[in-house]
């Protein structure tokens, strides 16, 4: 009886090893992979907006800061199509959340996305997003766009419905006034002028030329990309992605201490910089705390939710100009706000459901999205709504000429902004804040294989 | 001869008995009877703990189709990193703050709420609703009292008659120990039932004893209550010392490790890693914080158990 406990005993274990080794063997497979092709000219890959979808059901993750983007879109669509297509909210970070989900298997079968090559590379090199080159609705995007951004080595698998996010400085006009600036600035230096005549001559109830958020941390790194325009343009990640330049550097390094002695040296941010958030920094704005601030596409939308998205108001406060080192290069950051992807979820009818809405919303719901939206139209077919704010038409407006940002040219994209307002804080130096991105620029960019690391 | 049969009789008779029993056991308790609790075990226990181990010494990313071994390259770039040590250090002041804290706080309210009046009952209802909470809404809560303009000033400053503006939660100093405070403050609810049972297990003659000695109510306290009250404070310290090891979501609401990273626990270090899709760094990661916690249980639960049988 004890020596057949023992047997008992052993075939657990036996079975424990088995499952063990079956688990490591299983192992050499990402599990939440998925690799196939697809031809994405073929006849009915990309279906018509009215084909019957009943009893269809779609889920569709969008971020909290993107949460009513689609309400209107996607009622019309399960309407028109009968299909069932839910929204669901991935709290923030949306990014880190919805990465943890898909690496546990759990893909919806469209998404809102950042369309930057850094943030898609991951998605495509697990086979989880559907390619969408050859869509009927690239043709109609204006001049710029169709390139702007959802591209990654040469495909598409990002839609870009919005025009992406522009770097630039937002500023209020009422304090502009009232400091005596006339002249938008033209290039740094102008802009530090600029910035020292305000802190100069402060008119009542402006506290600060600048304004930024060491708290929330994200708008950290706007004030450190916007001088880096020109060496973008002369290929800066470039060299970066392949481990020639570091951000440890003189270029990178320059614009981050230059950044930080407008904190530490010239006194031009608020004094509340380290723990400031974004809702601070739009009230700011918009109230006339500060002149400026360092703003992409999310701030001003803030700012414009916080004024009733009144045209009359924002455009009487609120103006825009692009700014880099040497002249007004502006900065483009695609955001998850701009861009949707569809994923691959095993099942060809739900995935050419989600092909149907991306053309549906591109294509008869455009006019009417751009309109409840109240933003600028990215295509030919739809026309800009006459209340569209017009601080967002100039920036919209400046994406002629204007570069990628680290986000949308480098291959990874380590979270610099952390760093930054570490630095911001005092808990690091500008020298670490460097050191600590690079290094972590060169875990991922060794996780994807790439040459330099 | 004979001396040695009879005992050899009664071993094979108590043979015989034990060999009944353990049949009687398997018939009334048979082994398939632990296959739901064991396959639970082993699904969302034992295999998750082993692929740590495994998953740490590969490439897994987001970015790579394919897992392979690739040694100690996880934790030698990690150790190169200063980011692991910094993280490492600021848990551990969390978790000795929030051990502090919950204990003196759950402590407090035992002793004086340890009589059983309507007024007390009521006031242990409310003091453990906290625990009851979810931790994020604890966090965000706390967050919007503590903002600059936030409910915490506009008292302060409807009491001192000026503006008052602190950013509570802005300094890279005293904000982990202010979320350390929180989060004793969220679970002193639960040290304090425990303190309670503990105080109630003390039989009323020694103190009566006391009494009669002449003992005051600080000495009471003190030399008596406290001494035995030791397998609580065991219980107590170990559960939120270790437990705040692994703290995640409070200090996440709160201050998202900010600011300048220093409320930077370990798992927000963790989740943000594996955010960047750099899957085996973050699990080597967890791996180093089971080590780092297991470290520190081994010895803090042998002291506090010697403590106890010194004491008892």
């Amino acid at each position: 009886m004890i020596s057949g406990k023992w047997v008992g005993k052993g075939r657990v274990a036996c079975a424990a090893l088995i499952a063990c080794a079956t688990l490591l063997a299983g192992g050499c497979s990402n599990p939440t992979a998925t690799q196939s092709n697809e031809d994405t000219s073929a006849a009915g890959y990309w279906p018509d907006q009215s084909t019957d979808l009943s009893g269809v059901n779609l889920t569709m993750w969008v971020s909290p800061n993107s949460k009513n983007l689609f309400e209107d879109v996607v009622a019309s669509f399960n309407k028109k199509t009968g299909a069932n297509l839910k929204i669901s909210v991935v709290a923030d970070v949306y990014v880190n959340n919805a990465q943890t989900k898909i690496a546990t298997g759990d893909v919806p079968d469209l998404g809102v996305w950042q369309p930057t090559s850094s943030m898609l590379s991951g998605l495509v090199a697990q086979g989880k997003v559907q390619k969408l080159d050859n869509a009927p609705f690239i043709k109609n995007y204006k001049e710029g766009y169709a390139d702007a951004a959802g591209m990654y080595k040469g495909s598409r698998y990002s839609l870009l419905f919005t025009a992406p996010s522009v770097l630039g400085v937002y500023y209020n006009k009422e304090v502009f006034e009232k400091a005596g600036i006339k002249e938008m600035p033209q290039n740094w230096d102008e802009l530090l002028e600029t910035a020292q005549t305000i802190k100069n001559n402060l008119p009542e109830g402006t506290n600060s030329p600048f304004y930024d958020m060491g708290g929330a941390q994200w708008g950290t790194q706007w004030a450190v990309q916007v001088q880096l325009a020109e060496a973008a343009r002369d290929g800066l990640w470039d060299r970066v992605n392949s481990g020639k330049e570091k951000f440890t550097d003189s270029t990178i390094m320059d614009a981050i201490t230059e950044y930080q002695s407008m904190i530490n040296d010239l006194h031009l941010f608020n004094e509340d910089i380290g723990s400031a958030t974004d809702v601070t920094e739009e009230q700011a704005l918009l109230n006339g705390e500060t002149a400026m601030i360092f703003g992409n596409l999310s701030l001003f939308l803030g700012v414009s939710a916080m004024a009733n998205n009144d045209k009359a108001t924002l455009d009487k406060k609120i103006g825009f100009f692009p700014i880099s080192k040497e002249g007004t290069i502006a900065t483009v950051v695609p955001e998850e706000t701009n861009g949707l992807v569809a994923f691959k979820t095993g099942d060809s009818k739900r995935e050419a459901a989600s092909r149907q809405f991306l053309t549906y919303l591109m294509g008869d719901a455009y006019q009417d999205f751009i309109n409840s939206q109240n933003t600028t139209s990215i295509l030919t077919t739809a026309e800009t709504p006459d209340t569209v704010p017009q601080a967002l038409i100039d920036a919209n407006d400046s994406i002629k000429n204007s570069v990628g940002s680290m986000q949308s040219l480098a291959i990874a994209n380590p979270d610099f902004y952390v760093n930054l307002a570490s630095m911001v804080n005092g808990t690091m130096t500008a020298q670490q804040a460097a050191q600590t991105t690079q290094d972590q620029f060169d875990e991922i960019a060794k996780a994807q294989g790439a040459e330099g690391f | 001869m004979s001396t040695h049969s009879a005992s050899s009789v009664k071993q094979s008779s108590t043979g015989v008995a034990r060999h009944n029993y353990i049949r009687l056991l398997s018939q009334n308790y048979p082994v398939r009877f632990l296959v739901p609790a064991g396959f639970i075990l082993l699904v969302f226990f034992f295999i998750p703990t082993i692929l740590n181990f495994v998953l740490a010494f590969t490439n897994w990313s987001a970015y790579n189709p394919n897992i392979s071994f690739n040694g100690f390259d996880n934790f030698i770039s990690l150790f190169k990193n200063g980011m692991l040590l910094r993280d490492l250090r600021t848990t551990l002041i969390f978790a000795v703050c929030v051990a502090f804290f919950q204990n003196v706080f759950g402590l407090f309210l035992a002793v004086f709420l340890e009589e059983d009046t309507f007024a007390n009952r009521l006031a242990r209802v409310l003091f453990f609703i906290p625990v009851l909470m979810s931790a994020l809404a604890v966090g965000y809560v706390w967050q919007a009292i503590l903002q600059p303009n936030g409910a915490l000033n506009q008292l302060l400053g409807g009491l001192l008659g000026h503006t008052v503006k602190t950013a509570w939660l802005g300094s890279t100093t005293w904000t982990i120990v202010l979320v350390s405070a929180i989060q004793g403050w969220k679970w002193a609810g639960l040290a304090m039932i425990i303190y309670l049972a503990g105080l109630k297990t003390i039989d009323s003659e020694v103190l009566e004893a006391a009494a009669i000695d002449g003992a005051n109510g600080f000495q009471m306290f003190w030399k008596i209550k406290f001494p035995l009250l030791a397998p609580a404070v065991t219980f107590n310290v170990a559960t939120s010392l270790l437990g705040s090891m692994n703290g995640f979501d409070t200090i996440q609401a709160m201050t998202n490790g900010g600011p300048g990273g220093s409320t930077e626990i370990f798992n927000l270090y963790v989740w943000r890693t594996f955010g960047q899709g750099t899957y085996a760094q973050s699990t080597t990661m967890s791996l180093i914080l089971f080590l780092v916690v297991m470290i520190m249980a081994v010895p803090v639960i042998t002291y506090l158990r010697k403590r106890e049988e010194k004491i008892l």
